[in-house]
């Protein structure tokens, strides 16, 4: 028996955290997952900023998809201090989101793709979230980190060409997904791979706190968006995908990838949707640049990529917050995996890992 | 002298004809190997890492090395400069075979490269044990790999040595039943002989000798690949199941031997299975009747059947995903062991009925 350690550096996973195993030659007898290392007390750092503020460590919450963080702190506020946010900052809330959940998918898809040896998709699947990059450029000014959602509204209206532009990335992403259907799932090689591995069954998931795709794989269909509506989605028409079981097994690593991909082509028309109505009208309520929100408390979710994405914001009449406490998805899979992973073989460690598609700067925050 | 320098090393006695000098027959072989190393052997290995590259970027739409040199062209060279200046650590821990163990690798491998005769007269080593003495230079490579993983006591290289071990047993009886149809047809296990009986039309060649030989033919070249560990058959070094492997611990020149070691077996497995099966260095329409400068028209036939086999094994190696252990050891036993089976009893039962006859000569007869 051996004790190895899978991450927290080396090709296993995206962003540093550690699986503590305990091998019996290729067979896993136990992982514990190791959080900590990404821990940045970001939790901490907002009692000492205003409430404008923090919104840029908001998207250190999960780097990946950084919008949804936003959004989610952004609407906490909103309720706490009864601030009426525009239809129009809405519905660019809603365009930005979706794309941040395509690009956030891609990721996970080629990551998914490169743990199982194939770098060639991993690429891929980069260039087009780079085409979502180069969207958010023309929205937010940066590429990653876009502190775009703000308290009352977004940063910035929409600028020139972004309606085309994004028009153009969506038929093209459009015509990419059957593409990549067949990539990842025409042959043998991936579904063989993939199938009946790490299946979450739904009493388990519940159990375990899986929010978003890991939890709709596993049959449920439970989504923010529906559930619990903010910016409009009761207005938009859209699908929730659930996993079909199509391996035989639900809820089993195929389910989990292949609900990511219908998502995208989801997202990808709920951006078409909102793309036709911008309404007219301030992208930004007026906030008072001393603001101060009043005493008591709130709490706001939104849909992430990675799931039910909550903040919770307490207030005591300050120029800042009192409390911020941020609800990651993330960090609900990793209680998971010390069951998940016993029995499993060491060779599909790095792919239950990333099939769940974990963020490790959301786990430790 | 000169009659045993030819049985010996052919390409010895032949670059000693054209100089009228006496030295004694093992400075004429030192001579002739390190020509041969330096001028034939090492630049196509460089050749064949210039176009996995060239290929792989194609194939995943990005640009690939063009910066160093006319596209690209020395990027080869200045990876190997660079890795030869890093420091090669060594693990306190490690055993001593770390040290020499990949270079033993490298050696037996440059032993099996040497024995692919590119004509009657250039040949490194002429061997009159043939294919055994191929054989053999295949397994123990793996053997030394062995020893260099397992020396670096890392549980990750200990793990990829054990791989290693298990490996042998799912490449090595395709591979060895494949090694057999050559045999039946040209009655010969020397190099040299088997080929001697082939000629420079296609249908002259082993491959398409009869249908028997044709089944070897796909098995050998299948059976090959698993022996490769290159990718997808890389689990036995795979970065995201156990880091890298064997190799996790070597750093510096060492390191640079890795993908010395992995092009030399490419340029093994499509040398290989040239000569084996597609009439090696043959050449049709009398296209080699220039008297000792043949070879030259030998060789470029055999580099451009080399360079075809290799680009379509570079093709899988950039659109596949890894295999498992599981997969691999699937598809050597369910699917190239059988045909592989096949293939040798029907050819030799072509051989008993149709009187040793080609299937183009039975045709036309």
């Amino acid at each position: 028996m051996a004790i190895v350690s899978v991450g927290p550096l080396g090709n296993h996973a995206i962003g540093p955290f550690r699986i503590r195993i305990e091998t019996d030659g290729e067979n896993v007898r136990s992982g514990h997952p190791e959080v900590g290392l990404l821990h940045r007390g970001i939790e901490k750092i907002a009692e000492r900023m205003t409430w404008a503020g923090f919104v840029p460590y908001t998207d250190r919450v999960d780097y990946v998809s950084s919008v949804h963080g936003n959004l989610a702190y952004a609407l906490a506020v909103e309720r706490l201090a009864g601030i009426e946010v525009p239809e129009r900052a809405s519905r660019i809330r809603v365009i930005a989101t979706e794309l941040g959940r395509i690009g956030s998918h891609l990721l996970a898809l080629g990551a998914m793709a490169d743990v199982l040896g194939h770098r060639t998709f991993f690429m891929f699947a980069l260039r087009e979230r780079e085409r979502a990059n180069n969207l958010f450029e023309m929205l937010a000014g940066a590429r990653l980190t876009h502190s775009y959602a703000r308290i009352g509204g977004v940063a910035f209206d929409i600028t020139e060409g972004f309606v085309e532009k994004t028009r153009e990335f969506l038929e093209y992403i459009e015509t990419k997904i059957p593409e990549y259907s067949d990539l990842l799932f025409g042959g043998d090689l991936f579904r063989e791979r993939l199938s009946g591995l790490a299946p979450v069954s739904s009493p388990l998931a519940i159990q375990a706190g899986l929010t978003g795709p890991n939890l709709r794989a596993s049959g449920l269909k439970r989504d923010v968006r529906k559930d619990d509506p903010y910016c409009g989605y009761e207005r938009l028409d859209f699908g929730v995908p659930v996993g079909a079981g199509e391996s035989g097994t639900q809820g089993d690593a195929l389910d989990r990838v292949r609900v990511r991909l219908r998502e995208i082509s989801e997202s990808s028309d709920i951006v078409r949707q909102a793309l036709k109505g911008i309404p007219e009208g301030s992208f930004q309520s007026p906030i008072p640049r001393l603001f101060r929100a009043p005493e008591g408390e709130a709490c706001a979710s939104v849909e992430s990529p990675r799931g039910t994405l909550s903040v919770y914001v307490r207030s005591s009449g300050g120029r800042g917050p009192r409390r911020v406490r941020f609800r990651a998805p993330s960090f609900s899979v990793l209680s998971l995996f010390p069951g998940i992973l016993t029995g499993a073989q060491l060779s599909d460690v790095a792919a239950i890992v990333s099939s769940f598609d974990v963020c490790a700067s959301e786990v430790d925050r | 002298m000169t009659a045993d320098l030819e049985r010996i090393s052919p390409f010895a006695a032949w670059l000693f004809s054209f100089f009228g000098v006496r030295v004694p027959a093992w400075i004429m072989v030192l001579t002739a190997v390190s020509i041969y190393g330096f001028f034939v052997i090492l630049p196509q290995l460089a050749a064949l890492g210039y176009l996995d590259r060239k290929l792989g970027a194609d194939i995943q739409m990005r640009i690939g090395p063009n910066r160093v040199g006319p596209a690209g062209l020395f990027q080869g060279i200045a990876d190997a400069l660079k890795l030869l200046f890093k420091q090669d650590a060594r693990p306190g821990s490690a055993g001593m075979a770390f040290r020499f163990a990949p270079i033993l690798v490298l050696c037996v491998l440059f032993l099996a490269v040497g024995s692919i005769p590119v004509s009657k007269d250039w040949a490194l080593s002429s061997v009159d044990s043939g294919l055994a003495h191929l054989l053999a230079a295949l397994l123990l490579s793996r053997f030394f790999l062995f020893w260099s993983a397992y020396s670096a006591n890392n549980p990750w290289s200990a793990l990829s040595a054990f791989r290693i071990l298990a490996h042998v047993s799912f490449y090595l009886l395709p591979l060895a039943v494949a090694f057999l149809p050559p045999v039946l047809v040209s009655g010969s296990i020397d190099m040299g002989g088997i080929l001697s009986s082939q000629g420079g039309w296609p249908w002259r060649w082993t491959l398409f000798h009869d249908p028997g030989a044709l089944i070897g033919g796909l098995v050998f070249f299948g059976a090959m690949h698993i022996w490769q560990c290159r990718a997808p058959f890389d689990f036995t070094s795979a970065e995201s199941e156990i880091s890298g492997g064997a190799w996790s611990e070597y750093s510096g020149a060492r390191k640079g031997l890795v993908s010395v070691i992995e092009f030399a077996g490419l340029y093994l497995s499509c040398g290989l299975f040239a000569v084996l099966y597609l009439g090696g260095g043959n050449v049709p329409f009398g296209l080699d009747s220039f008297g000792r400068a043949a070879s030259l028209v030998h060789f470029t036939a055999l580099t451009i059947k080399i360079f075809a086999l290799a680009a379509v094994s570079i093709w899988a190696r950039w659109s596949l995903p890894r295999l498992c252990a599981g997969q691999v050891v699937s598809f050597s036993w369910k699917v190239l062991l059988p045909f592989g089976i096949v293939s040798v009893l029907s050819t030799a039962l072509w051989m008993a009925l149709a009187a040793g006859k080609s299937f183009a000569e039975a045709l036309g007869a």
